[in-house]
């Protein structure tokens, strides 16, 4: 179950239309290391997890990152918004808007559709959390290559706060990982699965 | 926090208890038996909580939890997150 705040996790004001950095920050809605991904990728993960507080911090991340693909679509929402035809054609954002408009669609920088893909959900603590590891990784990686080209202040406050979550969350699913293994054989982590071998 | 209106600083105060909350309960998920972190998170509940009734009091309501009879009219016109503080 969920409760929604009318508000945002972390404010987002951006004063200037930009539809050219828009196209970039649109990636980390719909592309393949975003937010969509993240937070379906622990939500569904969580339901065969046996471990409790493994469970507790798959809902607690994945929750946290439905208000950040918010935080992206309310970016590229006010980065396009009121954008006059002329505007559109001169940034390169007409194919876009051909297809939807001034709407936010989770779609990669390359247009590409998101698609679930992108994630895994497996069916094995260890194989899962170190799945979202480099998930958490590949995020901060896409936030660093945003942060290089982007430099509109009140675009990369919001980002460099987002970027910081990925390597809070990093840690977590270490420390969720050693968790894991402490309960696992430890002359071989592998002998048997805990999600389906019991 | 100059610049502000009295709404959008106490909307600040309660963003700021509500990310502490979210990192301590993930903090806590894989460090259970953390006295500190879980007598922080009790107090930043309670605080977020005041806060919270004192802006649904004169603001609105922020979630259908707080909605009474007087507020609800606040709340069908309270802007909508994601257009930001400008508009």
């Amino acid at each position: 179950m969920w409760n929604y705040e009318q508000r945002l996790e972390y404010p987002i004001n951006i004063k200037e239309t930009n539809p050219k950095i828009a196209q970039y920050i649109i990636s980390q809605y719909g592309g393949p290391d975003g937010e969509i991904g993240a937070s379906l990728r622990y939500l569904s993960q969580r339901y065969s997890m046996p471990y409790k507080e493994v469970a507790d911090l798959l809902t607690d991340i994945g929750t946290e990152e439905m208000a950040h693909y918010e935080m992206i679509a309310t970016i590229v929402h006010q980065l396009t918004r009121n954008l006059t035809p002329e505007e559109i054609k001169a940034s390169g954002f007409g194919p876009y808007y051909i297809d939807h408009t001034l709407a936010v669609w989770p779609q990669a920088a390359g247009g590409i559709p998101f698609n679930a893909c992108e994630f895994q959900s497996k069916g094995d603590p260890i194989t899962d959390l170190m799945e979202n590891l480099a998930a958490e990784q590949k995020a901060r990686t896409t936030y660093d290559n945003i942060l290089r080209v982007v430099k509109e202040p009140d675009v990369i406050d919001p980002i460099r706060f987002l970027r910081e979550r990925e390597i809070v969350h990093f840690q977590r699913f270490g420390e969720a990982l050693r968790i894991v293994q402490d309960k696992l054989c430890e002359k071989n982590f592998y002998a048997f699965n805990p999600e389906i071998d019991s | 926090m100059s610049g502000l209106t009295n709404r959008q600083q106490l909307l600040r105060q309660i963003d700021a208890l509500s990310f502490s909350i979210i990192d301590l309960t993930q903090f806590i998920d894989t460090h259970p038996y953390h006295t500190e972190a879980i007598l922080k998170l009790q107090q930043y509940n309670t605080e977020k909580t005041n806060l919270v009734n004192q802006y649904s009091s004169m603001y609105g309501p922020l979630s259908a939890n707080e909605i009474t009879e007087t507020n609800y009219a606040l709340y069908q016109k309270a802007p909508m997150p994601w257009k930001g503080d400008c508009y």
